[in-house]
């Protein structure tokens, strides 16, 4: 599979028609993202599979946000799972990518890391290299589901008082772009206390999710405490499908149905 | 969420009010304080934090 991504971002980058390659290398001993440009030895590039597959991804549509806004006329490459596709759809909508200056370089997930995530979609829209898996299947809703009202509660709350408030899933999630962030705002989240408020802190964070979380789940594996936020936010995912048929970058330029205000004012 | 949370629905509500409507908006109140009471303490009002520290 690697070998068909090297060649296709050597014909993308000596074409001239990218500036450059957002994808992974290996290098001393770790995976770490990295820009490949032209002439560069694609050699040591990864697709994010250390030990087992997926295990070193990394939120590579955020730091592409970066080189857009650093070189807004430039057109990069960026290596994309079926989630950094919702992804790039959804950050299109939101005005914080230009489709036009983004080539999406596909690979698609293998089965076992498709059951791992539960993921619904485990291609991208456009796939380079590799074989389409089946979908996992949804698991972790339903055993909370499963629970009654108090039990529910416990196990919540149980999780939540383990926060360290590090800000680490926002940090980590490629659709986390706001400039003004309410979970640091010191007069809605008080400073220096631990854990912050809850569940107010978490709920806040999943409720701000609604039409942008693309189930990536980068929070979960980025939480030092391993909180499982990805069931949290798979939730207000399942809400949105069940309520507005919507499903998060499922459709290229498809705007969350909570931005109504565009509806209203004629556009699209 | 608070469902899935496991905090009951009940105790969230939201009311559309205009400002001009003020029996109105003592009614929602009232109403909404007397449903409360009746479902007794939130569970929320337990220390959390204290257990850990």
């Amino acid at each position: 599979m690697i070998d068909v991504i090297r060649d296709k971002v050597k014909e993308l980058l000596d074409s001239g028609e990218i500036k450059g390659f957002l994808g992974l290398v290996r290098k001393n001993g770790h995976i770490a993202p990295h820009l490949f440009q032209k002439g560069d030895d694609l050699g040591a590039m990864s697709l994010g599979d250390d030990k087992v597959a997926g295990d070193a991804r990394y939120p590579l549509n955020k730091f592409l946000i970066n080189l857009a806004k650093a070189y807004p006329e430039e057109t990069f490459a960026v290596l994309v799972r079926g989630c950094d596709d919702r992804g790039l759809q959804t950050l299109y909508t939101w005005n914080q990518l230009n489709p036009k200056k983004v080539v999406p370089v596909g690979i698609t997930c293998p089965q076992e890391l498709a059951d791992a995530c539960e993921c619904l979609k485990p291609f991208p829209a456009v796939i380079t290299a590799g074989e389409c898996a089946q979908p996992g299947t949804p698991r972790s809703v339903a055993a909370v589901d499963a629970l009654v009202m108090s039990e529910r509660f416990s196990y919540w709350m149980d999780e939540f008082v383990k926060c360290i408030k590090c800000y680490g899933c926002s940090n980590v999630c490629p659709m986390c772009f706001c400039n003004e962030c309410t979970l640091k705002c010191d007069d809605l989240v008080k400073g220096g206390e631990l854990p912050p408020e809850i569940p107010v802190f978490h709920h806040t964070r999943a409720m701000h999710m609604v039409g942008r979380c693309i189930d990536c789940g980068l929070c979960e594996e980025a939480c030092p405490s391993n909180i499982p936020l990805r069931t949290l936010y798979k939730k207000v995912g399942s809400i949105m499908e069940e309520q507005f048929d919507f499903t998060t970058g499922a459709v290229r330029g498809q705007r969350s149905p909570l931005n109504k205000i565009d509806f209203a004012e004629g556009r699209k | 969420m608070l469902k899935f949370s496991g905090i009951d629905e009940a105790r969230l509500k939201a009311s559309w009010v205009s400002s001009a409507e003020a029996p109105e908006l003592v009614h929602e109140f009232t109403s909404f304080i007397k449903e409360l009471r009746e479902l007794g303490p939130s569970p929320l009002r337990a220390d959390y934090r204290r257990e850990l520290v």
